[in-house]
């Protein structure tokens, strides 16, 4: 990517310096709510990490989408898909055992089969599969087609999962910011522990993806490179042994 | 784009019809499942009767699973997508052709499921026309995922596992709603169901559409 | 209180195992390639930064 080389550093020491802010709020400097004590602080880290998974799988999903259309179609797009999917999966998947850590005091269970919750298991399932396809032994343009294809029928589970606890009735609850009335719900020290988490937790994002879409350009690399320098070190190797 | 599903759909059953894989093979897996679940669960009577509605239901999903893993092996040998690919036909055509024949296979095997559930787990079927409709809506949305990621996991080694791993979270919707319509016509639940039958027609007609867009593109790859 | 530990130990915890992963990762396709031709025009992606 031709960004300048500061950019990634840059990402990363401020995604380390807004979550250690962002822990340090949470953890001292907010107090402990009424309606659910101390166990209210985990808004730092839950709803973050949950809003950055379906930014995640958003990229993936446009990504396919410009990838399947051929005007602009180029391998770039399908690699930045699976990067973001990837990352998209390690964060929806904490948004899972976060939730499930929340649940467990709150509920009293670790989990229950809310429309919500449901919604986001199936979505981490989802792409799961979308990520195995993504290693199917095929040809390239074969393997980047079905995988756009599939991220394009993942992605309708986001907005079913984020209108699910407006659409159903769910154990968990509805949305505690209204971005018109920040204080509505929430007192504002809340929300700015909140802000802090979405920060950090965007620039950690960021940094990560910029990293993995790296890998995924080394690995197109190696499928086509680094198989004709594996074929030629047989080669040579064989001529070694063989007397010409 | 009818007359090439209607042609496809064609093949697809009489290659059926004369092998009778679904007859000999998928519908006693489908009974099978059903007394397993019964070995399962046996010692409360009850237990049974109430589940029926989601077992019957999780028996007609992996039934659905063998039924299409068929119709993609059927256009993996010889060649087969090749020449579906050249003849011309719509592939809109072909994936409802397709879809059409899993669906009418899978219909055939939900009437005797239904049969097995009310011998066999004592059940009894009081809404018929929620039943009928709700079938039609979540069998149209199984076949259309079904042939849809069908043809995403076509002519690999690991279609075997691929296919499930790929399918069955996008079937769980159907396997819910369908399911919270059947606890209503059976009686074990309250309310008259309408809101799940939606729930399917919203999912099916999102199924349908994908695979009749998506089907042309994934046909044309080498 | 230990959940809410439990909660932010898991996401730093996860977050920082994943970044070391991809670091890794990239350190060690890096090793297994040749070096990138910069006088030739570049492979498919891999550009400066």
């Amino acid at each position: 990517m031709n960004v300048p080389r500061w950019t990634t550093p840059a990402l990363g020491i401020g995604a380390l310096a807004f979550g250690a802010a962002a822990a340090v709020d949470g953890l001292w400097l907010i107090g402990p709510t009424a309606e659910q004590g101390q166990y209210s602080r985990l808004i730092v880290v839950h709803p973050p990490v949950a809003t950055i998974a379906y930014l995640a799988f958003g990229i993936t999903a446009v990504a396919s989408l410009l990838y399947l259309w051929p005007r602009t179609r180029r391998r770039e797009w399908d690699l930045l898909a699976g990067a973001s999917a990837e990352v998209g999966v390690v964060f929806c998947a904490l948004t899972l055992i976060t939730g499930s850590i929340w649940g467990r005091p709150v509920w009293g269970v670790w989990w229950t089969w809310d429309a919500r919750l449901t919604a986001t298991a199936l979505l981490l399932a989802l792409f799961l599969g979308y990520l195995a396809l993504r290693r199917i032994p095929a040809e390239e343009t074969v393997r980047c087609r079905r995988s756009a294809v599939a991220a394009l029928i993942a992605i309708l589970d986001v907005p079913v999962d984020h209108f699910a606890t407006t659409w159903w009735q769910t154990l968990h609850q509805g949305a505690s910011v209204d971005l018109f009335q920040p204080d509505k719900h929430i007192d504002t020290s809340y929300n700015i522990a909140l802000l802090l988490g979405f920060i950090a937790g965007l620039l950690a994002f960021s940094w990560l993806l910029i990293h993995r879409y790296r890998v995924e350009q080394l690995e197109a690399r190696y499928e086509t490179e680094g198989l004709t320098q594996a074929l030629e070190e047989r080669r040579a190797e064989a001529g070694v042994r063989v007397p010409v | 784009m009818w007359r090439d599903a209607a042609l496809v759909a064609g093949k697809d059953l009489r290659i059926e019809w004369r092998s009778r894989v679904a007859t000999n093979q998928v519908a006693p897996f489908a009974l099978l499942v059903l007394i397993l679940f019964a070995f399962a669960l046996d010692d409360n009577p009850g237990v049974l009767t109430q589940a029926a509605a989601g077992l019957y239901w999780v028996a007609v999903l992996f039934s659905g699973l063998l039924a299409v893993q068929r119709s993609s092996a059927i256009e993996a040998a010889d060649g087969a997508r090749d020449h579906l690919r050249l003849s011309g036909l719509d592939p809109a055509g072909i994936f409802l052709g397709k879809a059409g024949a899993v669906a009418a296979q899978l219909l055939a095997l939900e009437v005797l499921l239904a049969a097995g559930i009310v011998i066999l787990y004592n059940a009894s079927i009081g809404g018929v026309v929620l039943v009928v409709l709700t079938n039609i809506l979540a069998t149209a949305g199984l076949a259309a995922a079904g042939t849809l990621y069908g043809s995403l996991a076509a002519g690999l080694k690991v279609r075997e596992t691929l296919l499930p791993l790929l399918l069955l979270p996008v079937a769980a919707p159907l396997l819910l709603a369908a399911t919270e319509a059947w606890q209503a016509a059976l009686g074990s639940h309250p309310g008259d169901g309408t809101e799940w039958v939606n729930l399917l027609a919203v999912f099916a007609i999102i199924y349908l559409t994908f695979g009749v867009l998506a089907f042309g593109s994934l046909l044309e790859e080498s | 209180m230990s959940y809410v530990y439990a909660g932010y130990g898991a996401t730093f915890g996860v977050l920082a195992l994943y970044a070391a992963r991809v670091l890794w990762r990239g350190r060690a396709l890096r090793r297994a390639l040749p070096p990138v031709q910069s006088a030739t025009a570049s492979p498919a992606g891999e550009r400066r930064g």
